[in-house]
């Protein structure tokens, strides 16, 4: 499900250029699942109502993201992961990359190929929820310090090909309930897309107290309920997926930017877990870090003091005046969207 | 459930209200077998037996099967498992969650001859959802990046 505010800001004409995006969505369900029914709410709550967004394949839709992105000749390496942080002391100096062609005892094959030091001036780290090099930086630099721990969910997902009489393209289904217990937290939800498609999802938190329950089990439990067992019989599952997710909200972001260095998306933790959306959030802190990052690097400093100018904790270097607004931005941008999930690392 | 509804006042209030509840890492939240079930194993065994017709409802291999997850198999595993805890105290704490938690069925454990619980990782498995790295309850596991290019496809997802 995207929220297509800040795609609208980052390439206006995103339908002319003939973006991915599956379908609008035109009618919202809210339902409480017991064991064999279900329970409609008389009023979608207000963050669940997703008129105006879209149902996409992330997939899909970040290739598109890549073709723009190159068609205005910006290069992008793949096929190789960031495995260490290079530091010089305090302060984050670039990524060491991994090594290729070790058998599964440690030595070297013939295509050995150690993994290269790539040294910048500012490094992004983008490497999504738990991200390997994030959590160093949050261990050796504390960044965490003072906030609160991140707490994290389970999604599963698959998608199906179902007969298309089954829901109209554009219906949007969560769900509460059933299989969960009382005491676990977490939903499941239903997007229907165009052909009879339909993406099928179900959320668990990973703060369970059973040490025998099955985040699996439990979705699968989810697809034997009769409701969403009528809409599956018959179709066909064809993808499956698994991903962690942020979603402790607003109070566990942790310090964001430091020497030479900035975290966005959702290695920092940029999920609204009230509206369950984060590819905006993840779209909009990577932009703001992009201008951040344009107005340090011109200045020639991207030291974590120039990122503080903002708090007014030091005295702002006339060179930097207009830089790194990062962290301020950030805070605003996410402010009205993450406040609301604060409680959510209580429950 | 509480915590939803507590959500929904800081929403509301915009934040002034339930501002800032203090949190725990979830991975703490995990209660000892002997804690959640007390002697009542029968709870137990229900809790894990799994409904699969492999139309509806899939083992978690078939599953991995349509992530299009591929990593070169002959490469050190890249989850990082001080394995030593399994037989020694996860097994009898915890009965070993990370076979549960994981929905790749990366975490299987085995029985040598002398009955001992020897843990194996079939790491080519992952799906890269770091469920593992999060919730082990000792925080023993280590998700690592595997050699470059490995991991789901996700075409289409």
């Amino acid at each position: 499900m995207l929220d297509p505010s800040t795609l609208r800001d980052l390439i206006p004409d995103f339908q002319a250029k003939g973006a991915p995006l599956a379908t609008e969505v035109r009618e919202d369900h809210v339902y409480l699942l017991t064991e064999k029914s279900k329970l409609q709410f008389p009023i979608v709550p207000p963050p669940l109502r997703n008129h105006g967004n879209y149902i996409v394949s992330l997939n899909r839709f970040t290739k598109w993201l890549t073709e723009q992105v190159e068609g205005e000749g910006v290069d992008i390496f793949s096929g190789f992961a960031g495995q260490d942080v290079l530091m010089d002391g305090r302060r984050v100096i670039g990524v060491r990359t991994g090594d290729r062609g070790i058998d599964r005892h440690g030595t070297h094959k013939a295509a050995f190929e150690p993994g290269v030091d790539i040294h910048a001036k500012l490094t992004i780290f983008c490497d999504g929820v738990r991200g390997n090099l994030t959590k160093e930086l949050l261990r050796r630099l504390e960044l965490g310090r003072g906030r609160q721990p991140q707490q994290f969910a389970i999604g599963l997902k698959e998608l199906w090909e179902v007969p298309p009489d089954r829901l109209a393209p554009g219906t949007v289904i969560h769900t509460l309930g059933y299989p969960l217990r009382h005491e676990e937290f977490g939903g499941a939800f239903i997007y229907a897309m165009p052909a009879g498609q339909l993406s099928v999802g179900f959320v668990a938190g990973l703060d369970y107290h059973d040490p025998l329950f099955d985040p699996h089990l439990a979705f699968n439990r989810f697809k034997r309920h009769p409701f969403v067992a009528s809409l599956l019989n018959g179709g066909q599952m064809i993808r499956y997926g698994a991903k962690a997710l942020p979603e402790g909200g607003w109070n566990t972001i942790p310090q964001t930017y430091m020497d030479g260095g900035l975290i966005a998306g959702d290695a920092a933790g940029f999920l609204n877990s009230m509206r369950l959306k984060g590819i905006h959030l993840a779209m909009r802190t990577g932009m703001l870090a992009a201008e951040a990052a344009f107005d340090a690097v011109r200045a020639g400093d991207t030291s974590k003091r120039s990122w503080q100018i903002i708090s007014g904790a030091s005295t702002p270097a006339p060179s930097a005046t207009n830089s790194i607004r990062y962290e301020a931005s950030i805070r605003h941008s996410a402010a009205d969207s993450c406040r609301g999930c604060c409680c959510l690392v209580w429950r | 459930m509480p915590g939803l509804l507590l959500s929904g006042v800081a929403l509301i209030s915009k934040g002034v209200l339930l501002d800032d509840l203090s949190g725990h890492a979830g991975h703490d939240q995990m209660k000892t077998l002997a804690w959640y079930y007390g002697i009542d194993k029968s709870a137990a065994a229900a809790a894990s037996t799994p409904p699969v017709d492999r139309t509806l409802t899939f083992d978690k291999v078939t599953n991995v099967h349509y992530s299009g997850t591929a990593h070169d198999e002959d490469q050190p595993a890249h989850l990082l498992v001080h394995t030593e805890v399994c037989s020694t105290i996860c097994g009898p704490e915890y009965g070993h969650p990370c076979t549960r938690f994981c929905p790749a069925n990366v975490y299987e454990i085995q029985h040598d001859a002398g009955g001992v619980a020897r843990l194996q990782i079939n790491a080519s498995n992952c799906v890269h959802c770091k469920t593992c790295d999060i919730m082990d309850p000792y925080q023993v596991i280590t998700w690592v990046p595997p050699e470059g290019g490995g991991g789901p496809q996700y075409n289409g997802m």
